[in-house]
């Protein structure tokens, strides 16, 4: 960005306001378009930028003034590039979102969607829950953010229970607990309030899109956007394509994952897309050793995290995720490939009817 | 030697970037002396945290791009959180070649976890033997007071007096880290512990902010306020390394060469400005100043000698504990302050009649100490 005296015409490259030399007023000079003046293309990863090669470019602007910009896509020397406009660039960050469901996950994706700058309603049929979820939010920016942008970016989250607020939304995310009816209910209701051009989302880890789908008029416009848990921390978002997914409302999602600061995989409706597939038969495999009596579960975490360099054990993390909820994808997965690999083991089927989950109930492979 | 211009920010945690910060405090600068930026042949940098806090470091480079086209030499310096004065120290002795230096002080220290603060912070202790040991800032500050706990008989409520005066004081300056919260003695007395026997009320905030100083060889206007005293020391970086625990040699060194220089004892003191980093400091300060004799700060506070109407007023900007501690404008800040008062300009926390002013500056746990002497003319 560019600033530039409206008096003197100094230039400068950070947003000054105001003139040191003449006290003149100082304002950004917003180009329209840029030429390629140079170029490198990059080998070499670095902290914040792993994915190489990359191009630095560096342009030129029709005002006469230099940049440097990363690109993915290359470029030769007197390429011109188009300047996203200033109004372009705040209409992105104006897109409305729409959240069904405020657990961890919901209030988790909305305060991403809301630090992003998109307009967010959250629904909840008790908007009592709703606000409690509000008050996680807050807390939550509180420990990162400035009084100041927090208030800005909590301003951007509106509370309903109106399914017709969500009429002008450019998508909803559905954020329910894995129930087959209760999402399908969800979207009818959804087809029904909204506009035709509202993508419709699900961040569902087990359920298939196909089968979600089927009970919408244009089932082309339901993608699986599946975040995962701590939301503003992870960095993944795996997107789904049913059969019946348009190519645009891929794209769609995609954009909106890396307007999220999010890094999206694109992966087809098969039970545990991917992440889940490889990570169950991993943990069911490490309860399964746990439960020979061989090692500790310490020392299985320890080994993982230690040996394959995991951040947290597999037991450890089980604990947090929930026993019960390790069990309900493995079902899934066992049903859906019908293979002995994924049949949850003795162990995990046994402590989940004993109602030891994990961190929630205060016992799992550890005491909490 | 003269001060010709003072400005600073709004300390606290602020949205502007560091570049900004600094640019708002040069422009206020500028704008309070009689000179204009291109009369500036020289400018100095004070800044510690640059590099871990915000990965920015070549700071004399980001000064220059801040004043676009005028390619002056500027160099950063760096003394942990005695940068300030130092960068000041250093411009008066430039003084033998330019005629105006201009001095900024910025950091930026809000954009981190407490965790990163703390090792950061840490980095002004010696590595090998305080930071490895995990004896973090408010604990190299703890085992100070402890000591001077045991050898003179200083309380808890001593370090309570002096965190409640400087919040006092700081809800006067408009421009303080904590203008807007009223803190009473029972907040004080009840927060928690953060190293024994500190507790939260004990330390300075972590805040953002910048300072600028515009300083001259010749006078210029009826504003200007002389130096008449400039004095760095250092010491061994970590307390174990001296055996002296309750007092700051490199300050005592600094204070005397100082007052010398000015031709002044303590007792011509006015005002004056300490670095209450963590309370017991301005108590240990107030003694190697030779304000009070050692040992004896901990009654100059239960008898309000301290305050904006005591017999030397300290810290009437709210100090490091109020007004806020953005490492490398902290020194500069303490000059904005005596300078407004020599002026006469301080309003509603003004010292009647303030004529000598004394700033006192602290890198680390005493390892760098630098004291300035201020006069106004008349």
């Amino acid at each position: 960005m560019v600033f530039e005296c409206e008096d003197c015409h100094k230039k400068w490259y950070y947003d000054v306001k105001v003139c040191i030399f003449c006290q003149g007023n100082v304002a950004e000079v917003v180009p329209k378009q840029s030429t390629v003046r140079g170029f490198t293309k990059v080998a070499i990863p670095s902290p914040g930028h792993s994915r190489v090669p990359y191009c630095n470019l560096l342009l030129e602007d029709d005002y006469g003034n230099f940049r440097i910009r990363k690109s993915f896509t290359e470029y030769k020397l007197g390429d011109l590039i188009e300047e996203t406009p200033k109004e372009q660039k705040q209409a992105a960050k104006q897109r409305t979102v729409g959240l069904i469901g405020t657990g961890t996950m919901g209030s988790g994706i909305a305060q991403v969607c809301a630090q992003t700058g998109y307009q967010v309603i959250m629904i909840d049929r008790h908007e009592e829950i709703a606000r409690k979820s509000l008050g996680k939010i807050d807390k939550a920016l509180s420990k990162t953010t400035k009084d100041e942008l927090k208030k800005e970016i909590l301003g951007r989250i509106k509370i309903t229970n109106n399914f017709y607020d969500l009429e002008h939304a450019n998508l909803v995310i559905e954020v329910l607990t894995e129930d087959m009816e209760l999402k399908h209910e969800v979207l009818k209701e959804l087809e029904h309030e909204c506009s035709q051009d509202t993508i419709f989302a699900t961040n569902t880890s087990s359920l298939s899109i196909d089968g979600l789908s089927q009970v919408l008029k244009n089932p082309g416009r339901l993608v699986g956007l599946h975040f995962f848990n701590p939301v503003p921390k992870m960095k993944l978002v795996e997107i789904v394509r049913g059969k019946e997914t348009s190519d645009a409302v891929v794209n769609f999602a995609q954009e909106v994952a890396t307007e999220m600061g999010k890094t999206p995989v694109v992966t087809g409706d098969a039970p545990g897309f991917i992440v889940n597939r490889l990570l169950l038969p991993f943990l069911n495999e490490a309860m399964d050793k746990f439960s020979d009596g061989t090692s500790t579960a310490e020392d299985i975490d320890r080994a993982v995290t230690l040996g394959l360099n995991h951040p947290m054990g597999p037991l450890a993390l089980t604990d947090l995720i929930g026993l019960d909820v390790c069990k309900a994808i493995l079902d899934v997965l066992y049903a859906g490939y019908n293979d002995h690999k994924y049949k949850p083991c003795k162990t995990l089927c046994e402590m989940v009817e004993k109602g030891d989950l994990g961190r929630k109930t205060g016992k799992g492979f550890y005491t909490y | 030697m003269y001060v010709l211009g003072v400005g600073r920010t709004k300390f606290g945690v602020l949205t502007e970037t560091m570049p900004e910060l600094a640019y708002q405090a040069m422009y206020n600068a500028i704008n309070d002396s009689p000179i204009s930026i291109e009369d500036i042949g020289a400018v100095y940098v004070s800044n510690f945290l640059g590099g871990p806090y915000e990965k920015q470091l070549h700071l004399n480079s980001v000064v220059s791009s801040l004043l676009p086209e005028l390619r002056l030499p500027i160099i950063r310096v760096e003394t942990a959180c005695a940068s300030g004065s130092s960068a000041l120290y250093q411009a008066i002795i430039a003084l033998s070649r330019f005629e105006n230096i201009l001095i900024v002080g910025v950091e930026k220290m809000t954009n981190a976890s407490t965790e990163e603060s703390s090792q950061n912070l840490g980095m002004a202790g010696d590595r090998l033997a305080d930071q490895t040991q995990g004896l973090i800032f408010p604990a190299h500050y703890a085992l100070v007071a402890q000591q001077h706990m045991e050898k003179y008989g200083t309380t808890h409520e001593d370090l309570e007096l002096v965190a409640f005066k400087n919040h006092g004081n700081s809800r006067l300056n408009p421009l303080a880290h904590f203008n807007h919260k009223e803190v009473s003695r029972e907040m004080i007395k009840s927060a928690p512990v953060i190293a024994s026997p500190l507790n939260l009320f004990d330390c300075s905030p972590i805040s953002d902010g910048a300072a600028a100083v515009v300083i001259s060889k010749n006078q210029k206007s009826d504003r200007d306020v002389r130096i008449t005293g400039s004095s760095l020391f250092t010491d061994h970086i970590s307390l174990s390394h001296r055996r002296e625990h309750t007092s700051l040699e490199a300050a005592k060194l600094a204070s005397k060469q100082a007052y010398e220089q000015a031709e002044i004892t303590p007792k011509d003191l006015d005002i004056v400005e300490v670095h209450d980093c963590f309370t017991i400091n301005e108590l240990v300060a107030m003694e190697d100043l030779g304000i009070c004799k050692p040992g004896e700060s901990k009654d100059w506070v239960r008898e309000e000698k301290t305050t904006i109407k005591g017999e030397v007023p300290i810290n009437t900007d709210g100090g490091l504990k109020a007004d806020g501690h953005p490492i490398g404008a902290t020194g500069l800040a303490q000059v904005f302050e005596v300078t407004t008062q020599l002026r006469g300009e301080a309003e509603g926390r003004q010292v009647e009649g303030a004529k000598i002013g004394l700033t006192h500056n602290i890198g680390g746990v005493g390892g760098t100490a630098v004291v300035h002497i201020f006069e106004r003319r008349g």
